[in-house]
This record gives structure tokens, sequence and C-alpha cells, in this order.
């Protein structure tokens, strides 16, 4: 992975995502129980519980009418 | 005639990586990775280029710069989950390319409801948005099973169609 490609998912992605994926791609060591579970938790979340953590990330109060129809929404 | 930059960058960049594949003595990972390139910059080349009978006018078209805009965050996924398998048992290597498609997907999900919660993205495409993100969840979940206990589950070669589409959505969404 090169300086460009990095730029490039800095660009497309933000820097977090592209930090993420960077480490992703450099890391070699063996695959753990707890990776698994990590994916696994991840995974198991919905559409909703990403648009639940986006508010509280947002600082919209979940019982507010934005909120409460957003969640409607992403059901 | 005044050459655009961009092409001849992308052409020279192809020509290049194409003539790099055909050198044998390079690790076959090397080559495959070098063909790939070589596939791929032209056709991001391409994006920039323009017919003889389109104006300047055209050219700048929304439409253009949209497409753009969706292919290129395609292509730079494509590459990185190339790149991702380079080193590893099979395992390993499954299990980072399956993090690679999940921290993309969710990555893009989530900075789309950014936008929503913001109000500077419309809320039209949410619903099927989040029906796709759900399926992309659950298989995500079967892939993992796949990978995990070896069974002949679903192969993440769907996954990978699957956040695709996925992702082109969020691109649109997001225009």
């Amino acid at each position: 992975m090169n300086w460009l490609t990095i730029a490039q998912l800095i660009v497309v992605y933000g820097i977090p995502t592209a930090e993420k994926l960077v480490l992703l791609w450099l890391n070699n060591e063996p695959v753990t129980a707890e990776r698994f579970a990590e994916l696994r938790d991840l995974a198991g979340q919905t559409a909703k519980d990403r648009m639940t953590a986006a508010l509280v990330r947002a600082g919209v109060p979940l019982d507010s009418d934005q909120a409460r129809a957003l969640l409607a929404l992403t059901a | 005639m005044n050459p655009s930059w961009k092409t001849t960058l992308c052409g020279i960049l192809g020509a290049l990586c194409v003539g790099l594949s055909q050198i044998h003595e390079l690790a076959p990972l090397w080559v495959k990775i070098c063909a790939l390139l070589g596939a791929t910059f032209p056709n991001v080349g391409l994006l920039f280029a323009r017919d003889n009978r389109v104006t300047s006018e055209q050219a700048c078209s929304k439409e253009k710069r949209k497409l753009a805009g969706v292919i290129l965050p395609v292509l730079l996924v494509c590459g990185l989950l190339s790149f991702a398998g380079c080193a590893g048992t099979p395992q390993q290597t499954a299990v980072k390319t399956l993090g690679t498609i999940q921290t993309t997907t969710i990555g893009a999900y989530d900075g789309y409801l950014a936008g929503i919660v913001a109000g500077t993205v419309k809320t039209n495409d949410l619903p099927d948005i989040s029906k796709k993100f759900n399926l992309f969840q659950a298989s995500f979940l079967v892939a993992l099973d796949g990978v995990q206990y070896n069974t002949n589950a679903i192969a993440p070669e769907n996954l990978q169609v699957i956040s695709t589409d996925l992702l082109n959505l969020l691109t649109k969404a997001e225009k």
C-alpha cells in the first residue's frame, strides 16, 4: 500500500476509516477467537442499532420527534 | 490538441503496470497486482476523457461527475480487497478480506447516517438502504461462519457483490 492509496482512502472514507483499513491490511497476526467475536459483534448490529448510535453521537435525544421518525424509517 | 495530464498519467501507469506484469521473475503475487492495476488505470483514465463531439459544457455535466463518484470508490475497494489478501494463511486472508469489507461498508453506512441526522442528506432512500444494510449484515454472519468453521456457506464473493451494491446506493444517495 503506497501513500497515494492511503491518500485516496482518506479522501473517500475519512481518516478514521482509512486508518482502520490500513491497520487491517498491515496486520499479519494469527486469527484469534477474539477477532472472530469482534467481527461477529459488529455484524450483529442492525440498521436500527447503527441509527441509534448515530443519533447518540450527534446528541439527538432518542425520545425526540426527529429520532423517532428516523428510527421508524430504518426499521 | 490539448492533452489531459490525467488521461496521460493513467495511460502511462497502465502501460507500465502491464509491462511489469510480463516480467515473470517477479513474485506471482506482484504479477497479479501489476496486471490488475494495468487493467484498472486505463479505465480510470477513461473517466476523465471525453469524445471529440462533446463540448466543454457537456463534459462538466453533473451526471459524469456522479458516475466518477460511484466508480472510483468501488475500484478502490476492489483494489483494497486484492491487497488485503497479500500474506498469511487462507483463514487469515479470508478474515482480512471480511474485515476490510465490514469496515468499508459499515463506515460508509455510518457516514450516510451522520448526513441524515445532520439534515444534509435526504431521507428518501433510507428505508431501502437500511434493508440492504440488514441483508449485508446477515450475509456477513453466514460468511463469517463459513470462514470460522469451514462450512460451505455463502462464498465471500457474494458478500462483496452485496457490499458493492450497498456502497453504490450510498454514494448515489449522498449526491
